[in-house]
């Protein structure tokens, strides 16, 4: 899962950013409106956490512009500015969510979990699938109840497929939502990873479409 | 001399005009009189001489002189008022200073009294018997064969003129006071119907002020005209500078809220007894922080320009934003808002107070949240509803105290409700907690309608 960060405090950023990787997201920060307005034009995200109060350009307009653009990236606005004015305000301008700062760190990240369910279609925090059980509450997969310890990246691929079951994944798809942005996309990567996750999840798990993708064969 | 004239009338314009309109009214009516007067004097002194006129040239036809050189009067004036003694109407023939021959009425005097009075040709105003003031008119003539000049005198009383002069002055002051107190009466009612748009202009600014209307009309009179535009000025002045301190609250709290976020979550490393230490104090700090703000962000009832606030409006936006913060909850929210149900006061102020208070609706309801909202007179009855838990009769009281945190477990919860009772005093309105039939809380607010 591959989140995008707008907040131009560095602070808040790097905090949110740590969170959230060591929840297992692959995270992308921008520090100001132009940045931000651009990434999530351009990237594909999971999910968006998105401040109000920004230089060059405010949260609002990238929002509206997003929506206008057709993204359709789950936005989490994350503001000091906590009337209810701005927070009706917010949502209308196509926000899925609204937290006020100052904030819980573990509340906005089962509000980004939620809302990354949600635009996926999944309405439990845990997603079962033949003997493999994906929490996302806790980060943890587990086969037949037991834990399988696994590096954040494998984490990132594994619930990603997981939550995309039955669907085609290509390995374009794979780096966009599970590597951030810095990442040099090197296609062979993806296979070692893929081969890696199949030694833990069971040889059977994964399985290859030659000039597609891979698939969660479950 | 604009205080010389307040002090006299110091409040009230219709005085001031009335005072100002008699100050020329009262002088040009006294001077109209007086014209009038002076008119009719010339005119009843006119008759007067012409009358003394006429005898003096009946008189002086009727005398001859003759054969022995004696004056005499073939016939005399037939007017009664020369035979009545002392009528004051007189008339005497006389030759070479005697006299010859006089009125009855100037029987007992002395011959040659009025003869020796008027020693003058012509009008004369003299003195005669008891004083009288008598109009005298004296012609010396000569006649055919006589050997002295005869004179011919006729006097009439002018104290018949005055009395004349007297009623007519008496009719004059009834004309003019009657007309005088007309006038007053048309410039009082004039007076009012001038100033009647301040009275208009009074109404709207009261409106203003009760959130019926945001801005004064622009139909007002020239004259009144500017003081409305700096009103209208003045009101939009008002209205930036809130906009501006709502905007300096915004840029406080982000200003305060980031490092407030930042420390919360670096104390997390710390061992359990100091985290708790620290959290509690930066727990206190973001609720002072959050009440500080929402006082300087809510405007009152005392802003002023405020149009009234549709809440069908405010409705269809909460509708929509908790509907999307509370998505997989699934809430069956919904809001009964009776037709043409407004609120008299800040836009802003009631979204804070309805939203706060939905908000914490929609955290505790298991499945339904209910919003009624209309006027009971010209107050705003608005009753919030859940099917959740609900608050023990005897913990309402603290929930509505400063920054009593109801749950912690539930995020957020009760740092909304003070403040909301906040506003709602801030409008002199009620937050009423009870029972919800529900089988949650419910909490009824009293606000100002418009």
């Amino acid at each position: 899962m591959r989140v995008l960060i707008v907040e131009d405090d560095s602070e808040i950023q790097r905090l949110l950013a740590t969170a959230l990787t060591s929840a297992g997201y692959a995270i992308d920060c921008a520090g100001d409106g132009e940045d931000g307005l651009h990434l999530g034009m351009t990237e594909s995200y999971d999910a968006i956490i998105l401040d109000l109060g920004l230089p060059q350009i405010d949260g609002l307009s990238i929002l509206e512009r997003w929506r206008k653009d057709g993204v359709t990236t789950p936005v989490l606005i994350l503001t000091a500015r906590d009337s209810w004015t701005e927070k009706v305000k917010g949502l209308r301008a196509g926000a899925d969510d609204y937290v006020a700062k100052p904030f819980q760190m573990e509340e906005v990240i089962a509000r980004i979990e939620a809302l990354i369910r949600r635009a996926k279609g999944i309405t439990s925090s845990v997603v079962s699938i033949g003997p493999l059980t994906l929490d996302t509450a806790q980060s943890m997969v587990f086969r037949d109840g037991h834990p399988i310890t696994m590096t954040p990246l494998e984490y990132r691929l594994t619930a990603y497929l997981m939550m995309r079951r039955g669907a085609v994944i290509s390995k374009t798809e794979i780096t966009e939502h599970i590597y951030d942005q810095n990442f040099d996309c090197d296609s062979n990567v993806v296979e070692v990873l893929i081969n890696r996750l199949r030694k833990k999840l069971g040889p059977d798990t994964i399985e290859t479409r030659r000039g597609h993708g891979y698939v969660l064969a479950l | 001399m604009r205080r010389w004239i307040w002090t006299f009338f110091p409040h009230s314009l219709t005085l001031r005009l009335m005072a100002a309109a008699a100050l020329w009214v009262l002088p040009v009516l006294a001077l109209a009189g007086f014209l009038l007067g002076w008119a009719f004097r010339t005119h009843l002194e006119s008759q007067l001489d012409a009358k003394l006129s006429d005898y003096q040239r009946e008189l002086l036809a009727a005398a001859s002189i003759d054969d022995s050189g004696n004056l005499v009067l073939d016939y005399i004036p037939a007017d009664p008022r020369f035979s009545r003694v002392f009528s004051g109407w007189y008339w005497q023939a006389a030759m070479g200073g005697k006299v010859v021959r006089q009125s009855t009425s100037a029987g007992p005097m002395e011959a040659g009294a009025l003869n020796q009075l008027s020693a003058v040709d012509g009008i004369t105003d003299l003195y005669g018997p008891g004083q009288r003031e008598l109009r005298v008119y004296r012609r010396d003539v000569t006649l055919p064969r006589g050997t002295a000049p005869v004179t011919i005198l006729v006097a009439a009383p002018c104290d018949e003129l005055e009395a004349d002069m007297a009623q007519f002055a008496t009719h004059i002051f009834i004309i003019m006071a009657t007309l005088g107190l007309t006038f007053l009466i048309a410039i009082y009612l004039q007076v009012g119907f001038g100033l009647r748009p301040l009275g208009f202009l009074r109404r709207e600014i009261a409106a203003i002020r009760n959130g019926r209307a945001e801005r004064l009309s622009s139909s007002f009179p020239d004259e009144i005209a500017p003081v409305v535009e700096e009103v209208n000025a003045l009101i939009d002045h008002n209205r930036q500078l809130i906009d501006r301190a709502r905007n300096e609250a915004g840029n406080l709290a982000h200003a305060l809220k980031n490092p407030l976020s930042v420390l919360s979550h670096e104390i997390a490393d710390l061992e359990p007894a100091r985290r708790a230490a620290l959290a509690a104090q930066l727990d206190s700090i973001s609720g002072q922080v959050e009440r500080i703000l929402q006082r300087i962000r809510a405007a009152g009832p005392s802003a002023g320009g405020n149009a009234p606030v549709d809440l069908a409006e405010i409705a269809d936006d909460l509708t929509f934003s908790l509907g999307t913060i509370y998505r997989e909850r699934c809430l069956d929210l919904r809001f009964e808002i009776a037709p043409g149900t407004a609120f008299a006061g800040d836009r802003g102020d009631l979204v804070e107070i309805l939203g706060n208070l939905c908000d914490n609706a929609c955290k505790w309801a298991r499945s339904r949240v209910t919003v009624r909202a209309g006027r009971r007179d010209d107050r705003l009855a608005v009753a919030i509803e859940d099917d959740g838990p609900g608050i023990a009769a005897g913990e309402r009281e603290n929930v509505l105290a400063r920054g009593q945190r109801l749950d912690e477990r539930v995020p957020g919860s009760g740092l909304g409700l003070d403040i909301v009772h906040e506003i709602v005093t801030l409008y002199r309105g009620r937050l009423n907690l009870s029972d919800s039939a529900l089988g949650g809380l419910r909490v009824e607010l009293d606000l100002p309608a418009a």
